[in-house]
């Protein structure tokens, strides 16, 4: 464990010593204190909007961290050639695998501590509550969300050596799999055979991340969803990332790696 | 001889400086000519009436507290049935089949509508359920003006969507002290669309139900007659266009009515009546008013 | 009887089929070495002789597709097979992003080496390698030859009885070239067996108690320096031209 924590500790370093958190940081930053300045019909007292366009940014932005670090993560070790010292040790590529994941991961979910910290500020500042226990849930399952996201772009990583179409890719079917892949269910039910049982069968295999994306629910003020729920939907995404980890360790493992 | 690097920074920046006085009212004279369109308008192009579409569609979620079908439950239900929505009142224009300005005595009709939760078909369904909005409540206590922004938005992208400043300008209303604003959305409106029968309309009834102004009121509601009957042939026939004549007609009967002029509103209760579903209820008015007349014509004889 | 380090026995390594062509290119063909505790070992031969594959397959780094590879008499497959054991590429690949301290340190947790134990010996390696003055600065800030010398450090970490140098003194200046030397030698006395490719045949002579020389994947040539100079009363370059086969063309 203390090699995968280890590495995993490398990762994370890496992204704050990079400059692309900042700049999503202060980007969405900058786009929420834009959009709270302006005033619509001299009503200043609308917060559903804010707390919309300020939720939305926090799921790009940390889909765009998750992603693009996790996709980067192996083909920079090979192109850059750091591979090599580190397979030169007592480390097994299974040990890659998962500290690349930890530190993807634990990145990801202190990039939405940084995140949610500003949106308390501001739904503190327009509503003058706090719901912590509300914004622990949801923060809880974005994060959970960015769990499966980070390990199907390292299984991208390891299929798809540049990291640009990777990212590009996982975007795509991140995207698709959130809006459209819900609904596979019941457009499959009007499609002739065997496009219905096909279509059918995607829908089951495809990670449903649409459960965790609770921000209508907060937003719209509605009653978020109990812990036995969550706790379910956590296992079901554990469930899903330790697979395409697994896919991802069995593709690793047989490629070679030349000096 | 060595120049001193002060020397040249300072030079150059008198000469931006004064290249730019020289050259800024050409480019202010340059962007006039351009227009006033914002920077979303030029990035975006017509690809903003998408835009304007979603956002107007976001402040109907919002006003159903985030229930809401999906396009696939939408085409679920065409497939299943053929949902016709009826004017819910006499704001409600009938092009969409969510649009934001519902009242809160919501017909059959729409609860049927927005009834997309049918028994789940299999575990996922069944369990996503924990995770989607099964709720359908409206904003009330004030709280409709969280709608406003996206109304607004939807405004910018699309000027000539006209359901926008209706919808806004009614929500507004609806706060006595937001009528100010609704005007001016509404005159907004009337500038990018002129000839816009609806928004005459909707100006009319503020004018006369907001602000107590009749003269306006009855001015507006008389452009707003001439200009449905502008209309081409061809738009005059819907539903919506006969609805909206009823509307102005009967509005203007009622201005002229409050104004004792009841020969002129018994006539526009007539063209009313013609495009009216219930004629009865409008004949019952045309012979009240008649009374009236013939009261009047009594007391002045006798006079 | 010393320990047997490196045991190659009929390695084979094979790759797939490029494109364009129809056999499976041979880099490695029956090659059969063993390394004994206590040596320096050079590994010699031409470019795309097999050496960098053969090494590769000691690290783990390309499976072999027949034969056998051991280190300390583990199979190298196994990762345990790696945590008595210094590799030194022969270009610096480090993460730039990080100092040399934390790079020393990250190694150090790798093999599971204790913070106080840590702290004593990246002290010691970082005076070694004489990077004291820029030890908490990132790697993107060093010099080909400092970057060289972290490598050298990193190798060290977890005090390994075998170092495995892949032209360690290439792109090195004189002083560099000395330094590696040095250490070559330093740990050769104190009992560390350590097996390195080069070009440098100078070098090799100086500082190796045995070599073995490959062409084409195969072994042509292994024994002691001394028995070898002896034995083709020749200096080890022409040695090495003879065994690959090498004939001087007229400069016309």
């Amino acid at each position: 464990m203390n090699t995968v924590w280890a590495i995993s500790t490398v990762v994370i370093k890496e992204l704050y010593r990079r400059k692309d958190f900042y700049v999503l940081l202060v980007l969405t930053t900058l786009l929420t204190l834009a959009a709270g300045s302006m005033s619509f019909f001299n009503e200043n007292t609308i917060v559903r909007a804010l707390k919309e366009i300020c939720l939305l940014l926090i799921w790009i932005s940390s889909l765009i961290i998750g992603i693009t670090t996790a996709a980067r993560q192996i083909p920079s070790e090979k192109e850059n050639r750091t591979i090599f010292p580190l397979l030169a040790k007592p480390v097994t590529r299974w040990q890659v695998v998962l500290g690349k994941f930890l530190g993807c991961w634990l990145a990801c979910g202190i990039t939405l501590i940084v995140f949610y910290v500003f949106f308390g500020i501001l739904v503190g500042a327009r509503e003058h509550t706090l719901p912590v226990a509300a914004f622990a849930k949801l923060m809880w399952m974005q994060w959970v969300a960015l769990g499966v996201v980070v390990a199907l772009a390292l299984l991208g990583s390891v299929v798809l050596s540049a990291p640009g179409p990777n990212a590009t890719l996982c975007f795509i079917v991140v995207l698709g799999v959130t809006f459209v892949g819900p609904h596979l269910g019941k457009v499959s039910v009007g499609l002739t055979e065997p496009a219905g049982t096909l279509l059918y069968s995607i829908y089951f295999l495809i990670p449903h991340l649409e459960w965790y994306d609770l921000r209508d629910i907060f937003i719209n003020d509605q009653i978020l969803p109990g812990n036995a729920a969550c706790f379910m939907a956590t296992f079901y995404a554990a469930a899903y990332a330790t697979l395409l980890l697994v896919l991802t360790w069995a593709r690793f493992r047989r490629q070679n790696l030349n000096t | 001889m060595h120049a001193s690097p002060k020397w040249i920074v300072a030079l150059l920046a008198t000469l931006s400086v004064s290249l730019a006085t020289l050259l800024a009212p050409t480019a202010q004279q340059r962007s006039e000519k351009r227009g006033t369109d914002g920077f979303l308008k030029i990035m975006l192009g017509d690809g903003r009436r998408l835009f304007a579409k979603h956002f107007f569609t976001k402040a109907d979620i919002y006003f159903h507290s985030g229930y809401y079908p999906s396009i696939f439950d939408q085409a679920n239900q065409a497939n299943q049935k053929a949902i016709t929505h009826a004017d819910e009142d006499d704001h409600h224009d009938g092009k969409e089949d969510h649009d934001a300005h519902h009242h809160e005595d919501h017909d059959a009709d729409h609860e049927e509508g927005m009834d997309f939760v049918k028994e789940p078909r299999d575990w996922i369904e069944r369990f996503g359920r924990n995770f989607t909005i099964n709720q359908h409540t409206h904003l009330a206590e004030g709280k409709q003006r969280e709608m406003l922004p996206w109304l607004r938005i939807a405004a910018e992208m699309d000027p000539q969507m006209v359901t926008t400043y209706t919808t806004a300008s009614y929500w507004l209303r609806k706060e006595k002290n937001r009528v100010g604003e609704a005007r001016q959305f509404l005159l907004e409106g009337l500038r990018n669309n002129p000839k816009s029968d609806e928004l005459l309309f909707e100006l009319g009834s503020l004018y006369y139900n907001d602000m107590a102004d009749t003269n306006r009121a009855r001015n507006v509601m008389t452009s707003a007659l001439s200009a449905w009957f502008a209309r081409p042939s061809q738009s005059k026939t819907n539903n919506e266009a006969i609805s909206l004549l009823g509307r102005i007609a009967v509005n203007l009967a009622r201005i002229e009515r409050d104004s004792g002029n009841y020969v002129e509103a018994i006539r526009y209760f007539e063209l009313g009546k013609t495009v009216s579903p219930t004629p009865e209820g409008i004949q019952a008015q045309i012979d009240q008013l008649r009374q009236n007349t013939f009261s009047n014509d009594v007391q002045n004889i006798r006079k | 009887m010393m320990e047997s380090v490196v045991q190659l026995k009929n390695l084979r390594v094979e790759y797939p089929i490029a494109s364009g062509s129809s056999v499976p290119k041979l880099a490695v063909n029956g090659l059969s070495l063993d390394v004994r505790q206590g040596e320096v070992f050079g590994f010699l031969g031409p470019n795309g002789a097999g050496k960098t594959t053969t090494m590769n397959v000691l690290l783990g780094f390309v499976n072999a597709t027949g034969g056998e590879a051991r280190l300390f008499g583990v199979n190298v497959r196994e990762p345990i097979a790696r945590q008595r054991i210094g590799y030194l590429p022969e270009l610096t690949y480090y993460y730039k992003f990080l100092s040399a301290e934390e790079i020393l340190r990250f190694y150090a947790k790798v093999f599971g080496i204790e913070r106080m134990e840590a702290d004593r010996r990246i002290d010691r390696l970082i005076k070694l390698v004489e990077l004291e003055h820029a030890s908490k600065r990132p790697l993107k800030s060093y010099s080909k030859g400092m970057q060289q010398r972290v490598g050298l450090a990193q190798a060290l970490i977890n005090n390994p009885d075998l170092l495995i140098l892949d032209e360690p003194t290439s792109g090195l200046d004189p002083i560099g070239r000395m330094k590696v030397r040095e250490i070559i030698q330093r740990l050769k006395n104190e009992g560390k067996t350590v097996f390195f490719s080069s070009h440098e045949l100078g070098e090799v002579e100086t500082v190796c108690d045995r070599v073995a020389i490959v062409h084409q994947g195969q072994l042509r040539e292994e024994g002691r320096v001394a028995d070898l100079l002896a034995k083709y009363k020749t200096g080890l370059e022409q040695i090495f031209l003879d065994l690959i086969g090498y004939k001087p063309q007229a400069i016309t």
